[in-house]
C-alpha cells in the first residue's frame, strides 16, 4: 500500500476537523474534504515523499475553501451568533452542551486566519515553525494571529470577566 | 541582571505553547509570579484552549468510511501515482473510420503474429516503424488499405520509451504495445480481433496490454509537448532521472 494513500487516509480525521473550523457547517466541511481529496489524488505526483503531507493537504483544503468563497461570495466571516454566557446557577444537565455550543460559536466568530492558526497550533499541536511553513507566513505572523485569537477566546470562554494586564501592549 | 521580558498576549501565548526561548523562561516565570493579572489571563487562555479541544474532537474514521475506501482504491502502489483515467480515456478512442481491406494486410505484416502471447518481433515492417517513430499520439497514417494510429506514449521504469498503437484493416483491428529496443522498436504485445464493419469496438480494449503497461511502470502518459520532444530526438533513451 503506498505511503501516500495510507498517510492520506490517516489524515482524514484531522482534515475533517480543519475543514469544519474553516467552513463552520458539517455539510460544507464534508464537501470540502471530498474536494480536497479529489484534488490531492489528481496531483499526487506533486507531493514529495518524505515531506509533510499534512501541511500539503491543509494548503489544498484552504485553497479550495477560498475558491468556494470567491465562487459563491459567501461571507468570509461568519455571523457572530454566540449565545449568552450562562450564569453560575445554570442547570447542570445542559451545561456541557451549552459549553460545547458556546465554544463552537466562539470559534466560528473568529476571522478565518485566526481560526486556521488556532486549529493548527491548539487543536493539531503543530509548532509555530510548522504552522508558519504550512501557511507560508513568517513565524511572527503566526504568533500575532494566535495571540489575538487566544485573547478573544479567553474573553469568550475563559470566564465572565477579563482582568486587564498591568504591563503589556 | 536577567533580561526583562514583557508579559503580553503574545508572550503568554508562546509560553503556553512551550515556544518561548528556553533562556527567557526563568525571567518570564519570575515576572509572572509577580503579576496576578497576567496569571489570570494565562489561566483563561488555558481554559479556553481546553474548551476548544473539547468542542472540536477528532472523530476517528469509521470502519466503513467511504472516502477512505475511495483513497485506498484509487491509484497504483507508487508514491508518484499514475493518473489512470487519462490513459484509459485515450485507449477508448476508436479509429475514425474503417478502412477497406486489400492486400494491404501484407504491408502491415509484422514478423510474427501470435495472439495472446508476448511477441518479440524482428524485421518490424517499415510502415509501423515509421508510425512509431514519427506520429504523435492521436495521429494516424494509411499504408495501402490499412491504417495505423498512435494512441499514447509513456516512459517505462527501465528507461525505454513505449507506445500503444492500433492497426485497422477491414477484417481486423489490432492493438499493440511497442517499446524502444536499440535503434528501433520491439513489439511486446499484439492483440487482434476480427472487426465488424459498423460495430463499435468495446471500450477498454486489451486487458493484456493494460497489464503489460502496468508491469512496465507507473509513469503517466506523455503530454503532447514532451512527446513531440521525444519524436524530435528520435526516441533516444532517457537518462535516469
Amino acid at each position: 500500500m503506498s505511503d501516500f494513500r495510507v498517510q492520506l487516509v490517516g489524515l482524514l480525521p484531522r482534515l475533517r476537523r480543519f475543514a469544519l473550523t474553516l467552513s463552520t457547517t458539517a455539510h460544507d466541511a464534508d464537501d470540502l474534504v471530498q474536494g480536497a481529496v479529489e484534488r490531492a489524488l489528481r496531483h499526487a505526483d506533486a507531493w514529495e515523499p518524505g515531506t509533510a503531507l499534512d501541511s500539503w493537504m491543509y494548503r489544498i483544503v484552504q485553497n479550495l475553501w477560498r475558491d468556494e468563497l470567491r465562487a459563491h461570495r459567501r461571507r468570509a466571516e461568519p455571523l457572530d451568533d454566540v449565545t449568552e454566557v450562562m450564569g453560575e446557577d445554570g442547570r447542570e444537565v445542559n451545561l456541557n452542551r451549552i459549553q460545547w455550543d458556546e465554544a463552537r460559536a466562539a470559534m466560528n466568530g473568529l476571522p478565518e486566519d485566526q481560526r486556521v492558526v488556532l486549529t493548527l497550533v491548539v487543536l493539531d499541536g503543530l509548532s509555530y515553525q510548522q504552522a508558519a511553513e504550512t501557511l507560508d507566513v513568517p513565524i511572527g505572523t503566526v504568533m500575532s494571529r494566535l495571540s489575538r485569537a487566544r485573547a478573544r477566546m479567553a474573553e469568550r470562554l475563559g470566564g465572565s470577566t477579563v482582568v486587564p494586564l498591568k504591563a503589556g501592549r | 541582571m536577567e533580561p526583562m521580558i514583557e508579559l503580553n498576549d503574545e508572550t503568554l501565548s508562546a509560553y503556553l505553547d512551550g515556544e518561548l526561548d528556553a533562556a527567557q523562561v526563568p525571567a518570564f516565570e519570575a515576572a509572572l509570579a509577580a503579576d496576578a493579572g497576567a496569571r489570570l489571563r494565562l489561566e483563561r487562555m488555558r481554559l479556553a484552549d481546553a474548551r476548544l479541544r473539547a468542542a472540536f474532537p477528532i472523530a476517528a474514521s469509521g470502519q466503513d468510511d467511504p472516502l477512505a475506501a475511495r483513497i485506498l482504491r484509487h491509484a497504483p502502489d507508487a508514491p508518484r501515482a499514475r493518473p489512470e483515467a487519462p490513459r484509459r480515456a485515450a485507449r477508448q478512442r476508436r479509429p475514425q473510420t474503417l478502412m477497406a481491406l486489400a492486400a494491404g494486410l501484407a504491408a502491415l505484416a509484422v514478423g510474427v503474429l501470435v495472439l495472446n502471447r508476448e511477441v518479440a518481433v524482428t524485421g518490424l515492417d517499415p510502415a509501423l516503424t515509421a508510425a512509431l517513430d514519427q506520429l504523435p499520439s492521436g495521429g494516424s497514417r494509411r499504408d495501402g488499405d490499412a491504417s495505423t494510429r498512435l494512441v499514447l506514449s509513456f516512459r517505462a521504469d527501465d528507461g525505454r520509451w513505449c507506445r500503444v498503437f492500433e492497426q485497422q484493416t477491414a477484417a481486423h483491428h489490432r492493438e499493440g504495445l511497442a517499446c524502444t529496443a536499440g535503434d528501433g522498436w520491439q513489439v511486446l504485445a499484439l492483440d487482434e480481433q476480427a472487426s465488424d464493419a459498423g460495430s463499435l469496438r468495446p471500450a477498454g480494449a486489451s486487458p493484456r496490454i493494460d497489464a503489460l503497461m502496468n508491469q512496465l511502470g507507473s509513469a503517466p502518459v506523455l503530454e503532447a509537448a514532451d512527446e513531440q520532444a521525444r519524436i524530435a530526438s528520435r526516441w533516444r533513451p532517457d537518462p535516469a532521472r
